[in-house]
């Protein structure tokens, strides 16, 4: 009531002028009736005048109201002029804070997960080191080689289950994480390399690296080695026995090959889809669909364009860093 | 002289595994049950290495590690699960010497604390009954990478070295293929599928050139058998 009333002073008072005042005034001058006209010229410039006053000291909030675009940053209105315009600006920003409210909640939730589960991987951890070295203790000394080995298997695929949920858990924050620096393309490649070395004798699949030397690469080198690693590790998973992962360079481009299962047209696009698991996921079972999306989303934000082809029982990963190389 | 290996570790079952393979290998161990007075533990009993957490109850790892540091120059190896680099490079500054992540294995363990020893007290851990590997009528020279029997000897390359280890250590039981692929993996050149089946034909090859009662036995499915003829 009050803000109407308030915004509404304006209107109260013309009127006022316009039909008591003036009348009473014109007629005191020289009576009404021969100024009529005079009357009416009189009244409508007033009016106009005051709306044109009544406009500009509102404008900026007819903007804003006629505003497609509304964002966090240009949600406020600066200097408020008339008393509709300091009520909608103190409106916008209570509103205003109500959305960093919800967006500070949401950060905290966030981050809340995410530290859970950092936790709960680390501690998660323990008891598979435990479990490996035991079997590693008692592999020496019996004579069940194989079924610990077996053990040993099922701890490495849980261990990298953790590390993958750990890496999507962070993956969330991934912007604010970068870190651009420069790294040997080879040497970041045979780390992972050797960071995979059970899972490639396990399988029986051996790599072949034909990187040069010499190539220097410009990114985050965690989360390149994450896109690697998990590039390679399917790799693995999918190729036929006895056959090699090749991770070879061509012109700015590497590429990680191997040999095994076509896949088919229609799943391509969609294996980078979050928990799309394959034909031939769904047949191991052990695909999660989440490796793809992550490297995905990586390479997306790094700004690496990728491609994947799969034809006559050879699935090529190549990302294009031509961009980021410096020869 | 024994050296002395001090193991900070709050998870009792990591803690018995370790001691229990460290002592294997000749060094003496010293635990830590009360996690305030790490410092204290380290003053009396004044270890040559110390392996460290870095999730501890109380205070981390890092600031046993500075608090170590600013009386002693002992090597200290940190052991973490967490394996961001971030936290490796944090690791470093604190003053430690080197950093493994779990899970681990014993013998990375091991190779850490050898040379940590090496590195801090100049000398070469001495493995005597390591040196040399005997079973059957055949021995490995480590030193002179030779394989011999009484009567005759052959000199066998690194890679043939490194799969007679593993088959000598796990006999008379049967070694995987996985066991002796992990064995000659090289970490910059890797392997190829046949350089298992060639390099193990040579050895057959070379343990009857000498005469042995050992020989290899191909196990289908599994891996290889070294086997003592009588």
């Amino acid at each position: 009531m009050k803000l109407f009333l308030k915004d509404h002073l304006g209107f109260i008072l013309i009127y006022l002028l316009s039909f008591i005042i003036l009348p009473v005034f014109i007629d005191k001058l020289d009576g009404f009736k021969n100024h009529y006209l005079y009357f009416c010229f009189l009244v409508i410039v007033l009016f106009t005048a005051f709306l044109i006053v009544r406009y500009f000291r509102s404008r900026k909030m007819y903007i804003h109201l006629e505003k497609n675009n509304i964002s966090v940053e240009n949600i406020n209105i600066h200097s408020p002029n008339s008393a509709l315009e300091r009520a909608y600006a103190a409106h916008l920003r209570k509103v205003l804070t109500l959305v960093l409210d919800e967006e500070d909640k949401y950060a905290n939730f966030l981050d809340e997960q995410e530290t859970l589960v950092s936790i709960s991987v680390h501690q998660m951890k323990i008891p598979v080191s435990v479990i490996q070295l035991l079997v590693q203790s008692n592999q020496i000394e019996s004579r069940d080689t194989l079924e610990w080995e077996k053990i040993n298997r099922e701890c490495h695929k849980l261990v990298f289950l953790l590390d993958q949920l750990l890496s999507y858990s962070r993956s969330t924050k991934l912007l604010s994480d970068l870190k651009i620096e420069q790294m040997s393309l080879r040497k970041t490649i045979v780390e992972v390399v050797n960071e995979l070395k059970n899972y490639f004798i396990e399988n029986e699949i051996f790599p072949e690296i034909d990187v040069p030397e010499n190539i220097t690469l410009y990114s985050d080198k965690k989360w390149i080695k994450v896109v690697i690693y998990q590039l390679l590790s399917n790799a693995i998973k999918y190729s036929d026995p006895n056959q090699r992962v090749s991770i070879v360079y061509n012109k700015g481009n590497i590429m990680i090959i191997n040999q095994g299962d076509t896949i088919p047209d229609n799943e391509i696009g969609r294996v980078f889809d979050l928990f799309y698991t394959g034909t031939q996921g769904r047949k191991s079972g052990e695909s999660t669909g989440i490796g793809l999306y992550l490297v995905k989303r990586i390479l997306t934000t790094l700004d690496h364009p990728f491609r994947l082809s799969s034809i006559d029982y050879q699935t090529t990963f190549s990302i294009d860093f031509s961009e980021s190389i410096d020869r | 002289m024994k050296y002395k290996i001090m193991i900070v570790e709050d998870d009792v079952s990591i803690r018995n595994l370790l001691v229990e393979h460290i002592m294997k290998y000749g060094y003496d161990c010293v635990v830590v049950d009360d996690f305030e007075n790490i410092l204290d533990v380290f003053i009396s009993e004044k270890p040559h290495v110390v392996l460290l957490d870095v999730n501890l109850p109380q205070y981390d790892g890092y600031y046993w590690c500075r608090k170590i540091r600013q009386i002693s120059n002992q090597p200290i190896i940190f052991l973490s699960a967490r394996n961001a680099e971030s936290e490796q490079v944090m690791g470093i500054e604190s003053g430690a010497d080197d950093y493994i992540t779990k899970p681990f294995y014993f013998d990375v363990v091991l190779a850490k604390i050898r040379s940590q020893i090496r590195r801090m007290y100049g000398e070469y851990v001495q493995d005597s009954e390591n040196d040399v590997l005997t079973r059957g009528n055949t021995s490995i020279k480590f030193k002179t990478v030779h394989i011999s029997t009484s009567m005759k000897e052959e000199t066998l390359t690194v890679t043939e070295l490194k799969l007679c280890r593993v088959l000598f250590e796990t006999f008379p039981n049967v070694t995987t293929r996985q066991q002796l692929f992990s064995a000659i993996w090289n970490e910059e050149s890797f392997i190829e599928e046949n350089t298992l089946n060639v390099n193990i034909k040579r050895l057959r090859q070379k343990l009857n050139l000498i005469d042995s009662t050992l020989k290899i036995k191909t196990v289908r499915g599994m891996g290889y058998q070294l086997m003592e003829e009588k």
